[in-house]
């Protein structure tokens, strides 16, 4: 890395960037760190505390909370990652086809963005999964957040469109493909990483919160939102339940934020600047 | 601004009618038999006929939509198969529940959310900015079943000063705003942050201006320059991300509700789609949908009446 790209990513940037890649490593590691497997049941030890036996306590079923949160981390990074690239892939072509070929197909991406924009956040991800069942949960996610990949692509290729280099190799006979792929695509891979990166805690968010309702990852997967969802239950007998998956979740998503913010930072500056 | 107005009002009409064509063709999209698996596998030949018929599933598609709109522009949403209410009436009962706690939590948010943004924007990069934009970017990331969760912790266990279940007497006003409280705190956490941020870039963004730095050449006290010159003009873009925070915290209304026992929208729709009973997840669903397209619609509105730029098209034109 640079210098100057070190400095643009910042203290904040690089403790995060630190723990982000900690927590990926929990995620590929997790069966030879977690000491327990996620679903094994101890009854006879159910909802205890702390203990030098299970380092955070156990649920309901006796299961050792801490493995249960290593192994989340997981189901965590298993379903945004794959929600997060089918949405970039396909908002990406969604944006380059409306913004390039104009006219017919640019109305109607338009309206398609629209009226998936027109519910409110986890609404729209409700309706699908209440007829699509929660094993489409990754593509439900994917939906959800194509629509601002389009539009930022199709904002980026409208401006490019008319810049003079883009007019240049038109005149020099370049075809539609060529100018799309070479000229328009590596000028806009910058915001898109970026908002990949912003993305991607909002998506661990949102499927946490669906597992909370029980319409996300389904149990004994030991999702936050479903740890989250049985603490709730047995909220009064073991609290600590909640309180280490709603940790894990909150540290995940503010240090994948502040390195997201970070990369901004590095990567798009201009706009960095516009909207801190 | 009629024209604008106009423009606006034609675009919002085109939402909702997309909306609408897309809720009524997503039952398409259940693997199997619609009626059969609202009625579960023991229901009556009859029964799932008559169901079927009700719900318009022995038509085409288009037909289905066409209908669909019919019933809609007549108040009729159709009626529960399980209880044998009009759609409209069970809807109508819990939206004003959420309708008031995600406007009780925008009002908390603006309320704490703008002067914290404007105390960072004070002194950019002092010790005080630095703890408030962590806090807030902190604020952002708990999401509000997190908070809720925590809250209702707190309060139903070692602190016992607020009632944490259900929507309280509904003949008492007190007790309504009482039970409200967790909640709307719960839910407006996420938009304290945003909106702390927001004013804070807004507010500094302007102060770089050149007619503030003109003002301060003069003489013009920086309490003046601030409160005065600054904040009107930052102020501006916040009011048009009200219609998303709106909906944003209708969104979030859903794990609040669910947490402390509240009946409304998000109540309604969890406990449809348990049960699936399709119908009443999309009118529930359509409900929350239309109140978000009109807010975006009146936020664009109020944004445009106070930077008329916004009119001409040119928004962010400087």
């Amino acid at each position: 890395m640079s210098g100057q790209a070190s400095a643009r990513l910042g203290t904040g940037g690089k403790v995060a960037a630190g723990v982000v890649v900690l927590i990926a490593l929990v995620a590929v590691f997790a069966p030879a760190i977690a000491p327990y497997p996620f679903d094994a049941q101890d009854i006879p030890n159910r909802l205890q505390g702390p203990s030098s036996e299970y380092l955070l306590g156990t649920d309901h079923f006796g299961r050792d909370l801490l493995s249960r949160v290593i192994y989340g981390t997981r189901i965590a990074l298993s379903t945004a990652l794959p929600a997060v690239g089918m949405a970039l892939l396909l908002g990406t072509l969604m944006g380059l086809a409306a913004g390039y070929l104009g006219g017919m197909v640019d109305s109607v991406t338009v309206l398609i963005l629209d009226t998936l924009q027109a519910f409110p956040g986890v609404i729209l991800a409700l309706a699908i999964l209440a007829v699509a069942g929660p094993s489409s949960l990754v593509y439900v996610l994917a939906v959800t957040f194509v629509p601002g990949y389009a539009r930022v692509i199709r904002a980026q290729v409208l401006s490019a469109r008319n810049q003079e280099y883009v007019q240049a190799e038109r005149n020099l006979g370049a075809g539609n493909f060529r100018i799309l792929f070479r000229h328009i695509l590596p000028n806009v891979v910058a915001p898109i990483i970026v908002l990949a990166a912003m993305d991607i805690p909002t998506v661990i968010t949102l499927e946490a919160g669906l597992s909370f309702l029980g319409l996300g990852v389904p149990p004994p997967a030991p999702s936050w939102g479903v740890m989250l969802s049985e603490g709730f239950q047995y909220m009064r007998q073991a609290p600590s339940q909640i309180l280490f998956a709603g940790a894990a979740l909150i540290v995940t998503t503010l240090s994948i934020t502040l390195f997201g913010e970070g990369l901004q930072r590095v990567l798009d500056p201009r706009s960095a600047k516009e909207s801190s | 601004m009629l024209s604008f107005v106009i423009q606006k009002l034609a675009s919002t009409v085109i939402v909702a009618i997309l909306v609408i064509t897309f809720l009524s063709l997503l039952v398409h999209f259940v693997p199997g038999d619609p009626a059969t698996i609202i009625l579960g596998p023991r229901a009556t030949p009859e029964l799932v006929a008559r169901v079927t018929t009700a719900m318009d599933l022995d038509k085409s598609p288009a037909m289905q939509t066409l209908s669909f709109f019919g019933r809609l522009l007549r108040g009729d949403l159709g009626t529960d198969v399980f209880t044998n209410r009009p759609i409209a009436t069970i809807v109508g009962q819990v939206l004003p529940h959420t309708v008031i706690l995600a406007l009780a939590s925008l009002l908390l948010a603006a309320l704490v959310g703008i002067p914290l943004g404007v105390l960072s924007a004070v002194r950019p990069g002092s010790w005080a900015d630095r703890i408030l934009s962590l806090v807030s970017v902190t604020m952002v990331t708990i999401p509000p079943y997190v908070s809720g969760l925590l809250l209702l912790m707190l309060f139903s266990g070692t602190l016992r000063w607020l009632p944490t279940f259900g929507l309280g007497n509904p003949g008492n006003p007190l007790d309504y705003l009482q039970h409200m409280l967790l909640p709307t705190i719960a839910l407006a956490l996420t938009w304290i942050g945003y909106l702390a941020r927001l004013v804070r870039g807004n507010l500094l963004e302007v102060l770089s201006q050149d007619h503030i730095r003109a003002a301060r050449a003069q003489g013009v006290s920086q309490r003046t320059l601030l409160y005065k010159y600054a904040l009107r003009n930052a102020l501006v873009p916040t009011v048009a991300i009200l219609g998303v925070a709106l909906g944003g915290l209708m969104a979030g209304a859903v794990f609040v509700e669910i947490i402390f026992s509240r009946p409304g929208l998000g109540t309604l729709i969890t406990e449809s789609i348990q049960g699936r009973n399709y119908p009443v997840v999309r009118a529930a669903t359509l409900a929350a949908a239309l109140l978000f397209v009109i807010a975006n619609f009146l936020a664009d509105i109020a944004n445009a009446a106070l930077d008329p730029r916004i009119q001409l098209g040119r928004k962010g034109a400087a």
